[in-house]
């Protein structure tokens, strides 16, 4: 189990990360926690507070995305400006008691917004040439050994098929959604009546919208590009949401609020199909607060087909790996779905139903022995789409 | 305090033991209980006593569980 998170669980130098410069130990965090609550009791008082400033942590500083390995207070806001457009109230120092200050832009945690990306941007994440090839794409993880079944270029596309954006690997297609209607909500939970348009494509952030690192408008291929989906002869849809994660680096673990890994993309209607592949139509979805171990569920993912299990644990608080470019960043997720394992690398954003149809989670990592899946009452709440009408 | 209350509770003390990278509520035999996850099960971390922590939260059990080294699925 080399390089896992297990010795290192709140700085990134234990995971074999392979820009130091990006790297805080367990001291640096511990040293720079006085600055720390002297900044936010600073800085994040209510009527003091800067505008835009959503959050504090620790973490290094960078210098364009570049880390420089100095330990750093981030100041995380939802959109970065230039200083000679704020008010002197709004203006950020660049040190706070001795200790550097950056500004991180980590968007806003809910739908329709957020476009920075929190690592440093990937390489080569350019707009594809024409019917060029876009990514060496190593065969996703996983080592399964299983073959790639669903890998094919399919119109309409139904879920379970491959998906990607155009700078990662694949991933899979959960269903197909659209926005909460007229009249719905999300506290309480309460579908709405009215007309659709647009209708999306769901799956992963680290899918659709290459963890964080994507622009919206961005093309997304079908079958994805590590099934040899090229541009533009494969794109099915257009990047049009996500809910950023937030990555450690650069902020600590214990201060990451995720809840979910999900992102839609826009697509022709004539293109997509909101059946799933082996399970058919979502008849519902179900509230997180019953979704309980012990449930059968069953979801359809690019790499393992059709598979099933019993839910083992909800409520999961769980640190997962993200290989992004050369680095390794981890995020904290809470409230999470936990499964004996049931997918492999590609299967990530299918969508997880109870044995009668009922959605209850969004497959998005595991591992050799399980599998974890977002609570969808949570993509829906943060996403603010819907997978089907009824609350089941 | 039911479990998801007691898990809350005490999730940071068993996030912060050596080796855990997850906690969550579960279900043994008909009872609730409390898994601690860990990558690998050794010898010296197959006890919630050998990493430090109690052997029940308020009256939940906790659970070591191997959960392998968790990765997105991209």
């Amino acid at each position: 189990m080399a390089g896992g998170p297990g010795d290192g669980r709140d700085g990134s130098q234990a995971l074999g990360h392979p820009d130091p410069r990006a790297a805080l130990s367990a001291e640096d965090v511990a040293s720079l926690s006085a600055a720390l609550d002297s900044a936010v009791a600073t800085f994040m008082e209510r009527d003091r507070r800067p505008a835009n400033l959503v959050g504090f942590g620790v973490g290094v500083k960078r210098t364009g995305d570049q880390p420089t390995g100095e330990k750093a207070l981030v100041a995380m806001v939802q959109h970065k400006v230039s200083p000679d457009t704020l008010a002197q109230a709004d203006l950020l120092p660049t040190s706070h008691e001795g200790v550097a200050l950056d500004v991180v832009d980590v968007g806003q945690v809910f739908a329709g917004v957020g476009l920075a990306p929190l690592p440093p941007a990937p390489p080569a994440a350019e707009q594809p040439a024409p019917d060029r090839k876009v990514a060496a794409a190593p065969t996703p993880a996983g080592g399964s050994g299983l073959p790639a079944l669903l890998n094919t270029h399919l119109r309409p596309a139904p879920g379970g098929w491959s998906v990607g954006h155009f700078a990662i690997t694949a991933g899979t297609i959960g269903t197909c959604v659209y926005d909460i209607l007229p009249g719905g909500s999300v506290h309480p939970p309460r579908p709405g009546l009215g007309m659709p348009l647009p209708f999306y494509i769901l799956s992963n952030n680290h899918v659709l919208a290459h963890s964080n690192g994507a622009k919206i408008g961005d093309p997304i291929l079908q079958p994805g590009p590590a099934d040899n989906g090229l541009f533009p002869g494969d794109q099915i849809a257009i990047l049009s949401r996500f809910v950023p994660i937030e990555f450690n680096p650069p902020v600590p673990l214990n201060q990451q609020r995720n809840l979910v890994d999900c992102a839609v993309a826009a697509a022709d209607l004539r293109d997509i199909d909101r059946e799933i592949f082996w399970i058919g139509e979502v008849r519902g979805w179900r509230r997180k607060a019953r979704v309980l171990p012990g449930a059968t569920v069953y979801k359809t993912g690019r790499t393992t087909g059709w598979t099933t299990e019993r839910i083992l644990a909800v409520n999961v608080t769980i640190d997962v790996n993200y290989p992004i470019g050369n680095a390794l960043f981890v995020a904290r997720f809470r409230d999470q779905i936990v499964t004996p394992r049931m997918s492999a690398g590609g299967d990530s954003g299918s969508l997880v139903l109870t044995d009668d149809n009922v959605a209850v989670g969004l497959l998005f990592a595991g591992s050799n022995r399980i599998t974890v899946c977002n609570q969808i009452e949570n993509v829906r709440s943060l996403l603010g789409v819907e997978v089907a009408q009824r609350i089941l | 305090m039911d479990v998801n209350e007691a898990k809350s509770a005490h999730e940071d003390e068993l996030l912060a033991a050596p080796g855990v990278v997850g906690v969550g509520v579960g279900n043994e035999g008909g009872e609730d209980v409390i898994f601690v996850f860990v990558e690998e099960l050794t010898p010296a971390n197959d006890a919630p006593e050998k990493l430090g922590l109690p052997a029940r939260v308020e009256d939940f059990w906790l659970v070591m569980r191997e959960i392998g080294s968790v990765k997105a699925l991209g």
